[in-house]
């Protein structure tokens, strides 16, 4: 198959190609999908390199389940969200040592939000309010606003209800827009609020 | 909450929304060439390694009676029960005889007297 036609072919597709030994299918796939779940464990744990391990142990488990893979049963990248999340969790669990439903919300403005600001670094000041918010609100906020989920799917990744989600999602854009507040002269913005 | 409140809060999300759109685009945090690679490898390593079929229905059951070496005994064992059943050694009591629970008897009359009937061997039977 002429290596163009792999775009067109669905994440399930390619799987069950791969699992027949296609080398092709194994690139399109990684392409497609490590670039995703890369960016998620970033964001979610702020560093790289442990970012690099969780997409790399993400994959690693995608490619083992290859060959029982059920065509049609699931969405290959919900799956694969799923495993980043609660890899990203398990992570974050063993760095803090307590339970992250124990951290509580709102948040206060976090002065090192700003203290690690850089004029031109947007995106480290949202990365850095994105480390404010409680485990599973940056998760729901990540999935939502940056990969760009629906509600629906962000459910079956968390597995919670959509309902759930929606909470989740607005609870952590006010709570992600309090802790960016200070920073919000240097972020660009001509009002004191972000 | 006043219009200018609204305003303020539009505002806010509106500035959030820009900022998630930048990240959206952000560069910074794709992947490296480097890391790209080590996927690949690890896909195309997985890949090639011998798929392991499931076992077979006879292997199932060899396994259910210990191998080969359970297999063996067992069909040793069938083998053996299996001649005994046609060709009983002598002084090897018979089915029926185990079945009814009898033991060796031995005559102590001569050959035909009991053929008779002079014992009551039938009325014996309903005395109980």
């Amino acid at each position: 198959m002429p290596l163009d036609e792999y775009t067109d072919l669905a994440d399930d597709a390619l799987l069950a190609l791969y699992s027949q030994g296609d080398t092709a299918a194994a690139r399109t796939l990684t392409t497609r999908l490590t670039p995703r779940v890369f960016g998620h464990a970033v964001r979610v744990l702020g560093d790289w390199a442990e970012a690099e391990d969780v997409a790399q142990d993400a994959m690693m488990r995608l490619w083992k389940v290859a060959p029982d893979w059920c065509m049609g049963e699931a969405k290959v990248s919900t799956w694969l969200y799923r495993v980043t999340v609660n890899l990203c969790t398990d992570r974050l669990r063993r760095k803090r040592g307590v339970g992250l439903d124990e951290v509580d919300e709102p948040l206060d403005p976090s002065p090192s939000v700003t203290d690690q600001l850089q004029t031109r670094e947007r995106m480290d000041a949202l990365q850095a309010g994105l480390q404010t918010l409680p485990e599973r609100q940056r998760q729901a906020v990540i999935l939502r606003h940056i990969e760009g989920l629906g509600n629906p799917e962000i459910a079956k990744i968390l597995e919670i209800s959509t309902e759930a989600v929606e909470s989740l999602t607005a609870r952590g854009k006010r709570a992600l827009a309090q802790a960016l507040a200070p920073a919000c002269k240097k972020l660009g913005y001509e009002d004191d609020s972000i | 909450m006043t219009a200018s409140d609204k305003d303020t809060v539009d505002l806010d999300m509106n500035a959030l929304d820009a900022l998630f759109v930048e990240a959206v685009n952000d560069a910074s945090t794709q992947p490296s060439e480097s890391f790209m690679a080590r996927v690949v490898t690890d896909a195309l390593a997985r890949q090639s390694m011998p798929k392991i079929a499931p076992p077979s229905l006879w292997v199932q059951i060899t396994a259910m009676v210990g191998g080969w070496q359970g297999m063996g005994g067992l069909v040793a064992a069938t083998c053996a029960g299996f001649w005994i059943g046609i060709n009983p050694p002598e002084g090897l009591p018979t089915q029926l005889e185990t079945f009814l629970g009898s033991e060796t008897s031995v005559s102590l009359l001569e050959d035909g007297i009991e053929d008779t009937g002079i014992f009551g061997f039938g009325w014996d039977m309903e005395e109980g």
